[in-house]
């Protein structure tokens, strides 16, 4: 999963292959303002305004459940691939952590998610 | 009271003193210019064009004047001004026309923010906007020209103005300029149109304007619903198509060449996320006019 700009407003989430392994695995990722989002369905892919940011993204279905996922609890890199694994009954891949590892990056950095340092 | 209504030398005394004051859609312009040429074709091309009375607001002040180069001075320049500063550099006086019409475009593109501004060609038919939103040199300005002048009213050419709050669609009824072979196929086509001269040289090649038809100039007032998107692009030899886009695709295309979505914000989200809910949405791709006409009338009938 990563994103393609279609214009400085517009970033489009695509799925990309990326090699690197990017993902701290040390944290845990949460949603961040996930309720001030205005989220629209077009028939599984999604239009969402970030009012933090004046932003539109445009997520496909995987896009948008990470940042449910994240919005029901903190969760890490593993457990997060873990439950989209099984949610969109994915067969398991070594490339598939690393889309997800840079999809979290990403968001990061839009603002969408941010990270907490594990205790333990 | 219409331009077409004052004599010649009321017009050039407004042009060259105070300012001829025109309706352009829900805007109000004042233009003064000096250059015998340009008042000329502007008492011809604007002549549908509704006067503004002396009480009313004008938003936009643009003047066209001539301009000395030390570079190059014995080249006759002009320049466009807007509320007296100058966003192009001189061009040649002949294409004083072309420049002022750009220049206004150029005006209201930067400053209205209280309407959403799509970058689309926009008309009416049967009480609803079919709206053609599409990239600088899609054909869309040729494409319509050809409806207009198939019983389509002209809202623009260029300017797709929605009102957020209400979604209704708002008349700009101004002229078109066709560049280099669409001022032939036009022509060739629509022998009833009305073209101003052809301008050499700009930084789009060859334009001539066309003039709106005067019943869309008349009901310049008159706003209506959007219920058709269509994305129109020519391309040679090809045969019509006229194919449902996916809403998602549409809210993208749009959302992007929209002027001002990001100025807007949530604003413009939800009113692009309700145009696109309410119109059907397609993209077109033709190369002749009678076929890609016959499909639109197709769409917009009943």
């Amino acid at each position: 999963m990563g994103f393609c700009f279609r214009k400085e407003h517009l970033a489009l989430f695509i799925f990309q292959v990326v090699s690197s392994d990017s993902a701290d695995r040390m944290n845990t990722w949460c949603s961040f303002r996930f309720s001030s989002l205005r989220i629209e369905n077009w028939d599984g892919e999604f239009t969402v305004f970030q009012p933090e940011s004046g932003k539109t993204h445009f997520l496909n279905e995987m896009g948008l459940k990470i940042l449910l996922i994240l919005d029901q609890a903190p969760t890490s890199l593993e457990a997060l691939c873990q439950e989209l694994s099984e949610y969109f009954t994915l067969s398991p891949a070594s490339a598939f952590s690393g889309q997800i590892a840079k999809t979290l990056l990403r968001y990061e950095a839009l603002g969408l998610i941010s990270r907490m340092k594990e205790n333990a | 009271m219409r331009v077409g209504q004052l004599s010649r030398d009321t017009f050039r005394t407004l042009l060259t003193g105070s300012g001829l004051r025109v309706k352009a859609g829900p805007f109000n312009l004042s233009i003064q210019t000096r250059l015998p040429h340009l008042i000329n074709q502007l008492h011809q091309m604007y002549a549908h064009y509704s006067l503004v009375n002396d009480t009313e607001i004008v938003e936009f002040h643009v003047r066209v004047i001539s301009r000395r180069s030390i570079r190059r001075p014995f080249a006759r320049l002009i320049q466009f001004e807007v509320d007296s500063r100058s966003p192009f550099p001189p061009v040649p006086a002949e294409q004083a026309l072309a420049t002022l019409e750009w220049g206004i475009n150029l005006a209201i593109a930067m400053r209205i923010n209280h309407l959403l501004l799509f970058h689309s060609a926009a008309v009416e038919r049967n009480g609803h906007v079919l709206l053609l939103p599409a990239w600088p040199g899609s054909g869309k300005t040729t494409l319509c020209t050809a409806l207009i002048h198939r019983d389509y009213r002209l809202f623009s050419d260029e300017f797709g103005l929605m009102d957020p709050q209400s979604g209704e669609f708002l008349p700009l009824p101004r002229l078109m300029p066709l560049k280099n072979q669409s001022i032939g196929v036009i022509r060739d086509h629509f022998p009833e149109a009305i073209l101003g001269p052809e301008i050499p040289g700009t930084l789009k090649g060859t334009v001539a304007h066309v003039r709106p038809p005067q019943e869309s100039s008349e009901r310049a007032d008159e706003t209506a619903k959007p219920r058709w998107i269509v994305f129109p692009k020519w391309s040679v030899g090809a045969a019509v198509r006229l194919e449902p886009l996916p809403r998602s695709e549409a809210f993208l295309l749009l959302a992007s060449n929209a002027f001002n979505y990001e100025v807007l914000g949530e604003t413009a989200f939800g009113a692009v996320t309700s145009l696109v809910r309410n119109c059907e949405c397609r993209k077109l791709v033709y190369s002749d006019f009678d076929s890609a006409l016959k499909a639109l009338d197709e769409l917009t009938d009943g």
